[in-house]
């Protein structure tokens, strides 16, 4: 058997009444990669919060290469050799490369004075020892995320880790950038130094895991060797339940029907070319490409967020103008964004609150006073409707999980009952078992006559969801896919070669 | 697509529904009214003269000034911004409502007919207040100054404009009728103290009651995701600085009501500082605010302002104690806050 390097021992963690946690036992071996999954709330972060000594368990042990603890800070955590990457790199954007790997050690050495000279040979010993190549002069706020995260992996290499733990590391990467991530993961191992993989995109599991972890609920559903496990499986310990993606009812288009959104020769410098679409009512359309590919900006356009410079837009056949987000409010366009925390959702405010907000000035009465009342009912009307899970909606946003947050900005658009729908990457962060109900939510919306845009790169969802699809590569409409027409592999292959040509 | 129309006849038949009142009393509440109780049996108990007629009335002709100021600075925090220029607002106001009383219209003109001029010179102050509020919201709103730098030029130049005409010499020479407000009281109770509850009632409707309140609430919490909800941001801001300058202006009315005079310095800077702190204390934050506690908060700072004063009557640098109090006031709150959320802070 393998050198055991972390072991932790009947963990249980509570916050006020909810139980994160409940007597989970796991460990990691040394070199090993061990993907940690589950959904959101399962207890996934807690649990790396207490292996990194931010939070101290109620009850349970930790041991890691032979020392026991009962209570972990975070200093001893880092000494053990435990160094976590988190989603933002914890880095300082406007240091250099250079600095930015080096401060640790500078710091460390308690020296008053820098030496430029030693700053740099540090940086330039961390970047060979995990082979990679980045100019060591740049700021790192110019940097792709991509190489941010590299430069937090080096640090982490250079303070001696013996466990990497990495939290949903690949959320805003390229797929090619995946690949060199792996690359990376697996030459760390072959170092002996261990890898902790938290994620929920079963696919990237399968492809690096050694062994797989599922929570559920703050209890360890399954934890096995991740040969011969696949995504079916997985699904099913994290759910509970079995995904039905065979049985999908889409709804018919009438080809014949007058387009709802017509968009012609738009144009929007630094973001798009030329772009012409139409959208029939009921049909689901989905635009995809790489990040920069102009996705975004053409939505943002749409909205009125980022008005376009020229072009024509017509909704139901007459031309509109798009200059701010109340007139496409006003032409019943709506928009779920990318980023739902920032964009999205009033997260310190009420559940019902954050529903009501589009629709606010319809909820006043004849002197002018708000109707409080009717505020609430229209909030747990739709809390009931798209099947929020929270005992009320007068509790914040933020006590929400990843899911159920996404339900919440999409019921505040349904409440302004829109003609069209935009969506831009209506699941990213959203677990398995609420992204399955939220596909089926846009499906039955588009069987109700609205028409939908759906933005994603996510090729699954828009095999599941899209009546047609197209392709978004470098600002223009590159090509345009009928489902029926095509598989996942083909339209993956599409996007990935579009990261060839884009760069 | 839209969920059956909910029946709403049975709850809300008042002309609004009484729940959010309720809803006003939270922790801080509950902490501000132990820290008031305090406070007043201290002073009850070792000053004779503290819970004496006289001295409650003189404190309830006192506070409104500072109150309805504070609730000036209130509105602006909520969105995220602030205000530091209301008391230049209210000074500014007096001042041009001075100078018309006095030396704009002749005063055998005034003298036929007071009460007719003090109405007018009063309507004149809530014009300046209205006025510079749009110039508050138009640089903070359309051209997207931080809120914090644009009022501390405005506050400037208020001051500044306020300098000039008056040449920084206090205006006096009001008629009787412009000391009504600020000195007669109504069944007992003064009536600069009846305009700050009404103030106060007016500000929790604004804020609980109608859809501008509640857009000025969700924008405080996060303008991004109100702007992508529809909310007109930039209307939002600019109706909250013109609310704030009125509340204001109504402050610079009772200051010249009280005092009989205008003048550039009347409050000057501490006035700001302490409105700030009694945002502090009613613990204002962007998206959250409790008019309640605002109320608590200003009879605190009074009863240690009263209090204070007799217990160093006649003792040299008695009015540095006061701003220590004040000091040592806001620090224990911080602290006590701490404690009291700074669990709630770590989940």
């Amino acid at each position: 058997m393998t050198e055991e390097i972390l072991r932790v021992e009947n963990i249980s963690k509570r916050f006020g009444g909810v139980v994160a946690l409940n007597n989970v036992s796991m460990s990691v071996a040394k070199g090993e990669t061990c993907c940690l999954v589950g959904e959101n709330g399962s207890g996934k972060s807690t649990m790396i919060k207490i292996i990194s000594g931010v939070y101290t368990p109620d009850e349970g042990d930790i041991f890691i290469g032979g020392n026991h603890y009962k209570k972990l800070t975070p200093i001893e955590s880092i000494r053990e050799g435990i160094q976590v990457i988190y989603q933002d790199f914890s880095l300082f954007p406007n240091l250099t490369v250079a600095e930015n790997i080096s401060i640790n050690q500078q710091l460390a050495s308690g020296k008053q004075f820098i030496k430029w000279k030693d700053i740099n040979r540090i940086a330039e010993e961390g970047l060979a020892r995990i082979n990679i190549s980045v100019p060591l002069d740049v700021t790192v706020e110019t940097l792709s995320t991509a190489d941010r995260q590299l430069i937090a992996i080096v640090k982490a290499v250079l303070a001696d880790a013996r466990i990497l733990i990495m939290d949903e590391p690949t959320t805003a990467l390229t797929q090619k950038e995946i690949a060199s991530l792996f690359k990376i993961i697996d030459d760390l191992k072959s170092r002996g130094i261990s890898t902790l993989f938290v994620s929920h995109k079963l696919n990237e599991v399968t492809e690096i895991a050694d062994r797989t972890v599922i929570f559920r609920n703050g209890v360890k559903a399954m934890d096995q060797d991740a040969k011969g496990l696949d995504v079916k499986t997985m699904e099913f310990y994290m759910t509970g339940r079995k995904i039905e993606t065979e049985s999908i009812s889409f709804g018919k288009v009438d080809i014949t029907s007058e387009p709802l959104l017509q968009v012609e020769n738009l144009n929007l410098k630094h973001g798009y070319f030329d772009i012409n679409l139409e959208l029939k009512p009921g049909e689901i359309l989905g635009i995809t490409g790489l990040l920069g590919s102009g996705r975004t900006e053409l939505a943002l356009s749409l909205f009125g967020v980022m008005p376009a410079d020229s072009g024509k837009i017509s909704v139901q056949g007459k031309e509109v103008k798009i200059r701010s987000t109340e007139d496409a409010i006003g032409e019943g366009i709506a928009y779920v964004p990318e980023d739902r925390i920032r964009e999205g959702l009033f997260l310190d405010q009420s559940i019902n609150d954050n529903i009501v907000v589009g629709i606010i000035d319809r909820m006043v009465s004849r002197f002018g006073f708000l109707k409080n009342t009717q505020k609430r009912i229209e909030g747990e009307n739709w809390i009931k409707r798209l099947e929020l899970k929270t005992p009320t909606g007068a509790l914040p946003a933020k006590s929400l999980s990843g899911g159920n947050q996404q339900r919440v900005v999409l019921a505040k658009w349904l409440a302004e009952n829109p003609k069209i729908l935009i969506l831009n990457g209506p699941t990213v962060g959203v677990d398995v078992g609420s992204k399955a109900d939220i596909h089926e939510l846009i499906r039955s919306l588009a069987r109700e006559g609205l028409g939908i845009l759906l933005i994603s790169d996510d090729i699954p969802e828009l095999m599941q969801t899209c009546h047609r699809i197209l392709l978004m590569r470098g600002g223009r409409i590159a090509e345009e896919f009928k489902r029926e027409e095509i598989t996942e592999n083909q339209l993956n292959t599409e996007l990935i070669g579009a990261s060839a040509v884009n760069g | 697509m839209e969920p059956k129309p909910a029946k709403t006849s049975m709850v809300n038949r008042g002309l609004f529904s009484m729940r959010p009142v309720v809803a006003q009393i939270d922790r801080q509440t509950i902490l501000l009214l132990g820290v008031f109780v305090a406070l007043v049996a201290f002073f009850g108990f070792t000053r004779d003269t503290f819970l004496t007629e006289r001295s409650i009335t003189s404190m309830a002709f006192q506070l409104p000034e500072i109150g309805v100021l504070a609730l000036a600075m209130m509105i602006p925090i909520l969105t995220g911004g602030i205000n530091l220029s209301v008391n230049a607002i209210s000074n500014l106001g007096a001042v041009l409502a001075g100078l018309f009383l006095v030396k704009l219209v002749p005063q055998e003109v005034v003298s036929a007919q007071p009460a007719l001029y003090v109405l007018l010179a009063f309507s004149i102050v809530l014009v300046i207040g209205v006025v510079t509020g749009i110039i508050n919201g138009l640089l903070v709103g359309y051209i997207g100054v931080p809120p914090i730098l644009a009022t501390l030029a405005t506050m400037t130049f208020f001051t500044g404009i306020s300098t000039g005409l008056t040449g920084g010499k206090t205006v006096t020479g009001f008629p009787d009728q412009v000391g009504y407000i600020g000195s007669e009281s109504f069944l007992t109770i003064p009536i600069p103290f009846i305009i700050f509850v009404l103030v106060t009632v007016l500000t929790y409707i604004l804020l609980f009651q109608t859809s501008f309140g509640f857009k000025t609430r969700m924008m405080g919490s996060n303008p991004t995701a109100s702007m992508f909800s529809g909310v007109n941001n930039r209307t939002v801001i600019m109706r909250v600085y013109i609310v704030s300058g009125i509340f204001a202006a109504i402050t610079g009315i009772l200051v010249m009501s009280r005092t009989m005079s205008a003048a550039i310095e009347y409050g000057s800077t501490t006035y700001v500082l302490l409105t700030i702190l009694i945002c502090v204390l009613a613990y204002i934050v962007p998206g959250f605010g409790n008019v309640f506690n605002m109320f608590l908060a200003v009879l605190i700072l009074q009863v240690i302002s009263t209090g204070f004063h007799m217990v160093l009557l006649g003792v040299r640098g008695s009015s540095f104690f006061k701003d220590f109090s004040w000091g040592v006031l806001m620090i224990l709150i911080f602290i006590i806050n701490y404690f009291m959320r700074g669990k709630k802070a770590q989940e």
